[in-house]
């Protein structure tokens, strides 16, 4: 942000307008000035600007205008004019207050001057490869024409449809009316699910509103619960204004020491439960238990307003027949479930049982007058995105036992999230959706329709469904863990030293029988371990997968490169027949090159069991690879078809029309994949004249000095591999650049790889046997200089103790000539490598269970998919299904003639049907995206 | 315009490129008199845009170097009486730090938020300022200022410091807008 030492006044007659801040749901109240930028400006005095302040103003006065509330737009009357964004000191709910993010809110309009410059002006579409900017009439006439053939040909179905539920109604309205009343799609689902279902089902169930609570309450509260929520740096104003004020003692549940908890800890008279992630089932099962244990519950409240067996009886929507409990039936549960005693749920969730104690007191100790204690019960994403139908369940029952809601001061609400607003122009069409769940219609989970071929268009309005949930504060955090920045996909523990003591004396003659022993005992180890971080839960989560797979594959997209791929020097040179399918450009094989990676972890352990038992017979028996799919820009439709027939490695089939995806669906049923995917971001690459002209230039340049080193090559022919050929602009730019790095990773070849590491002088060229025989290949075949790409460009850059740089040692030039080399591998490994899925996307991974016996690889996948057709359980690694000793806690349920949420919402469970996609794994905020998925 | 009434009213000193008197809040009394800035000197600051309407700053000495104690923050008003500012020697490089370790550096007190006063929230421990008495805003001050924690969305100003041979420490500028006020030099941007 630049630095101001002075912000113009608006005028007294500066155009006024009343508006609400565009970011969180607490909806401060925001005053915007527009005036001409060319002026006149206002003057300090009260009279002489809009604000009616006299400057310079005091503390708490509402009425300073911070650089970050100030900016310059330009209209369509191309005129300049300044805008001044100020928090309203007349709104009740800020009263001139304001957080970070809506003091900046005039930083993130469009300015001519500012970072927002490049935003869009024109509607831009795709023609040739590139985005051309057209007018709007045309895109609106290109939209109409394809949305109308396309309900004509394929029906309303054929369109799918994510749309942003925020700013305001009138934006839902007609997109609702739209698409589910007229098209009649039931292929639709707001930004961040994954099918028109709420995000607090468990909720609506019991019976409570999502938003059940007045601001006021915050002030009339006698306890405040913010659960999984960080009230004072998320829900700034809202705490500040509405709570803070009248020092409520506070009961703060976070995995974190978070400020808000520190507050409650050091500010009030509050506690905070420092509970292990995912244990909140059991914390409120605890509290639950506590509160019936001392007679604490409101016994008025659940008797007037808890549906008795009658009602239940009478029940007919499913999910509330299904989990319905009465209020005896509750007390019953909860006083069996031996996990919610004080000393097994501290233990559980690592919560000391006196602070359970003092926060149950907090909850729902009743008054000294007999009056119930007023609890305002507060929860958001900690409590959302983790096992979140038991979790908010658990929460309902809380405030159901205490009768938290519907009056002064008590209530149950989410605390969080963005402005939105949702009117429905028209209900979503639950009789056309296909998906069930137990018999019952549910809301289509979209992206399933669309891998099923049934969707034709996928509208997105205001939604970035590839992106979803990957961005933080517009960094892609991909593979880095949210709260320590740790790459999960490093650091992969040293499986050796973890399981060597286990095996010491236990191998035997029988190499068969030392592969299964050794998978068993990693298999123990991971089960025995608790992880701290969401990076390691992830990492144990992926060994698990592959510990006993013959082959791991590990699909990466590097920022910009060749195809090539990463190996263990054991492995070589049986995956170059791999590399060979692929049409790699290079295979770099290393034993240990530093830092963890994922192609190394089992390889190394088998390596080093082998040498720690040399009488003992021990194979390599996990034949693992990083497949660098090239660079990240590399996204065009013909070289991903093209990767996706090459897995196969079956030419026959190859141009038999047959979409690409579909036959990557089909190979992977064929070969029973089990594949984990996560992301980073897809780059698309911008094709304007003057990035072209740029490129052609670099190309020029590096071509000339690539020439100059080689002789007389010409521009473009050093690319890999035909089917690049005519790619000049990005495949050439590819090799330059990969030249370049490998130019560079060679000086330190000569380091790493020479006899002598300490040799100070990296500079000389590479010396390598192997090189001959690449110099000769390269002749031949038109190889590029040296492929390579630096493996540790970004955030793995492999050292040494002393600080030196490491790389792995190369091997090229051993490309077996197709017949020999192939009987040769067939003779010594008779199952030739599968298990590759499409790596475009960014970073993928497939790990192929290639030689387990076909039993077993059914065993998994159906494993897999019940895994994704169980909505309504917790998650795999949820602690509670881990031990195995939680029953789903049954949902008290509220009487009907309570009022429901003014926008009905449909509910919904997700898909029942068995997933055909590969399960996703966003790296980022840990586990949301499968959870959201399952769990709407 | 008024701009002179105003500014008599409120009793600001007139900065026309003349010396400024300047009293420190301990007490303790600094006066300098130094010839006006050249243009600009303050927008030297590296890597920033910095829009100066007036780059007129005054030029004033407020301690020496050598008088100065780790941890021990020295208040004076800057560029005007009634804009308060702490001068503090943190104990670790900072930006925009100046003497020997960079580690001397100079910030308006009052709160880039809502404008509560921060003279008694110095946090020696982690060079931060705050939390802030009104809402607990945090600004780190070997970051220039930047808001840790808490509700501002600006920067605490900070004061361009040099310092002379002699150990002198001057205050030249002012990166950011002091809370309040709609310019640094109030009196001056009422003729704009």
């Amino acid at each position: 942000m630049a630095t101001r030492d002075f912000i113009p006044l608006p005028p007294a007659d500066a155009e006024v307008k009343t508006m609400s801040c565009q970011y969180c749901i607490v909806g401060c109240g925001y005053k915007s000035y527009v005036w001409p930028a060319s002026g006149p400006n206002g003057t300090p005095d009260a009279a002489g600007n809009a604000l009616g302040a006299d400057y310079p103003v005091g503390p708490l006065a509402g009425q300073w205008i911070a650089p970050s509330m100030y900016n310059v737009i330009r209209r369509a009357d191309g005129n300049d004019y300044n805008v001044a964004l100020v928090p309203d000191r007349e709104c009740v709910v800020n009263k001139g207050n304001h957080s970070p993010r809506g003091g900046s809110n005039a930083q993130g309009i469009w300015s001519p001057y500012g970072p927002t410059y490049d935003r869009l002006q024109f509607p831009l579409i795709k023609l040739a490869g590139a985005q051309q900017p057209i007018s709007w009439d045309a895109a609106i006439e290109i939209m109409a024409e394809t949305i109308g053939y396309a309900k004509e040909q394929y029906g309303g179905p054929a369109m799918a449809i994510r749309f942003y539920a925020y700013q305001y109604y009138e934006n839902t309205y007609p997109i609702t009316k739209f698409y589910f009343g007229d098209i009649g799609t039931p292929n639709g689902a707001i930004h961040n699910r994954a099918s028109m279902g709420g995000e607090t089902t468990a909720l609506s169930d019991i019976g409570l509103e999502t938003w059940g609570t007045a601001y006021e309450d915050g002030l009339e509260a006698q306890t405040v619960v913010a659960w999984g929520a960080n009230l004072y740096e998320c829900q700034d104003v809202y705490f500040a204004e509405h709570i803070v004020p009248a020092a409520a003692p506070m009961v703060v549940v976070d995995p974190r020491k978070t400020f808000t908890a520190a507050y409650a800890e050091t500010a009030v008279a509050g506690v905070h439960l420092q509970l292990v992630p995912g244990t909140d089932v059991v914390l409120a099962g605890a509290i639950a238990r506590h509160i019936l244990d001392r007679g604490w519950e409101d016994r008025a409240f659940i008797d007037a307003n808890t549906a008795s067996a009658d009602d239940i009886a009478q029940e007919e929507a499913w999910r509330r027949k299904k989990w319905a409990a009465t209020f005896d039936d509750y007390r019953a549960y909860v006083e069996r479930m031996d996990a919610y005693t004080l000393e097994n749920a501290a233990r559980i969730t690592g919560v000391p049982a006196e602070k359970i104690e003092r926060a149950t007191e907090l909850i729902a100790m009743p008054n000294d007058d007999g009056t119930p204690r007023k609890t305002l019960l507060t929860f958001e994403k900690g409590a959302t995105w983790s096992i979140n139908y038991e979790t908010i369940g658990s929460l309902g029952n809380l405030a159901l036992l205490t009768g938290s809601t519907g009056q002064p001061g008590r209530g149950i609400t989410r605390a969080g999230g963005h402005q939105e607003g949702y009117a429905g122009g028209a209900d979503y069409p639950l009789d056309l959706a296909t998906d069930t769940f137990e018999g019952n219609k549910i809301p289509n989970y979209i992206d399933q329709h669309m891998a099923d071929g049934e969707v034709k268009i996928y509208h997105v309005i205001g939604a970035n469904p590839l992106g979803m949930t990957n961005l933080s504060l517009r960094h892609h955090i991909g593979r880095y863990d949210l709260n320590t920045g740790l790459n999960y996909n490093r650091r992969w523990p040293d499986l050796f030293a973890a399981i060597r003591s286990q095996l010491a004396g236990r191998l035997s003659d029988d190499e068969r029988f030392n592969v299964n022993l050794i998978r068993k005992t990693v298999a123990e180890w991971i089960d025995a371990q608790s992880p701290r971080t969401a990076a390691e839960q992830w990492r144990l989560l992926v060994l698990k997968e592959a510990h006993d797979a013959e082959f791991v594959l590990d699909l990466h997209c590097d920022d910009d490169a060749l195809l090539h791929i990463f190996t263990s020097p054991e492995l070589m040179p049986e995956l170059q027949d791999l590399a060979d399918w692929m049409g790699a450009a290079a295979t770099l094989t290393a034993a240990d090159s530093g830092g963890g990676s994922f192609d190394e972890v089992l390889p190394q352990l088998y390596r080093k069991l082998a040498l720690a038992n040399p009488g003992k017979p021990v194979p390599m028996a996990s034949a693992a690879a990083t497949l660098e799919y090239r660079g990240e820009a590399d996204t065009f439709d013909h070289l991903g078809a093209d990767d996706a027939r090459r897995p196969d490695g079956d030419r026959r089939d190859a141009d038999d029309g047959e979409p690409a995806l579909e036959r990557l669906e089909r190979q992977r049923r064929r070969h029973r994949l089990r594949a984990l995917r996560g992301r980073e971001p897809d780059r698309q690459p911008r094709r304007h004249l003057g990035d072209r002209l740029r490129l052609l230039l670099r190309q020029l340049v590096r071509g000339l000095r690539r020439r100059g080193r080689r002789g007389r090559q010409p521009l473009g022919q050093g690319v890999g591999h035909r089917r690049d050929r005519g790619l000049l602009d990005v495949a050439a730019a590819s090799a330059a650049s990969a030249a370049s790095a490998a130019s560079a990773a060679g000086r330190r070849h000569a380091g790493s790889d020479g006899a002598d590491r300490a040799d100070g002088d990296r500079r000389t060229d590479v010396a390598h046997p192997a090189l001959d025989g690449l110099d000769r290949q390269r002749r031949r075949r038109a190889l590029p200089r040296l492929p390579l790409v630096d493996r540790g460009a970004d955030d793995h850059v492999h050292r040494d103790d002393a600080g030196r740089p490491l790389v792995r040692h190369v091997v090229l030039g051993l490309r077996p000539g197709r017949g020999r080399g192939r009987e040769r591998l067939r003779a010594h490994r008779p199952v030739r490598p599968h298990g590759l899925l499409l790596g475009l996307e960014g970073e993928v991974r497939a790990l192929a269970g290639a030689r387990t016996s076909p039993q077993r690889r059914r065993l998994r996948v159906e494993a897999a998919a019940g895994r994704d057709q169980e909505p309504a359980q917790p998650p795999p690694h949820a602690p509670a299904r881990q031990r195995g000793r939680l029953a789903q806690p049954p949902h008290m349920v509220r009487r009907r003639p309570l009022p429901s949420p003014p926008v009905r919402k449909r509910a919904s469970a997700p898909s029942s049907r068995p997933l055909s996609l590969p399960r996703t794994i966003s790296t980022s905020s840990s586990s949301s995206s499968t959870l959201s998925r399952r769990m709407p | 315009m008024a701009e002179l009434q105003t500014v008599d009213r409120r009793s600001f000193l007139k900065i026309s490129g003349l010396a400024t008197g300047v009293v420190l809040s301990g007490g303790a009394v600094v006066a300098a008199v130094i010839g006006p800035r050249p243009l600009g000197v303050a927008a030297a600051r590296q890597g920033e845009k910095v829009q100066f309407a007036f780059p007129e700053y005054p030029d004033v000495i407020i301690a020496n170097l050598n008088d100065l104690v780790a941890g021990e923050p020295v208040f004076f008003a800057y560029p005007q009486a009634g804009q308060k500012n702490m001068l503090v020697k943190l104990g670790k490089s900072a930006e925009e730090g100046i003497g020997p370790e960079s580690d001397v550096v100079a910030f308006s007190t009052a709160c880039s938020h809502m404008g509560a006063p921060l003279d008694n929230v110095y946090n020696h421990e982690y060079g931060i300022l705050g939390p802030c008495p009104l809402h607990y805003s945090t600004f780190d001050l070997s970051k220039s200022g930047m808001n840790v924690m808490g509700k501002a969305s600006d920067h605490l100003p900070q004061v361009a410091l040099q310092v002379d041979d002699s150990g002198d420490i001057r205050a030249v500028g002012m990166f950011g807008l002091v809370y309040g006020y709609p310019a640094n030099l109030f009196a001056r941007a009422k003729e704009g």
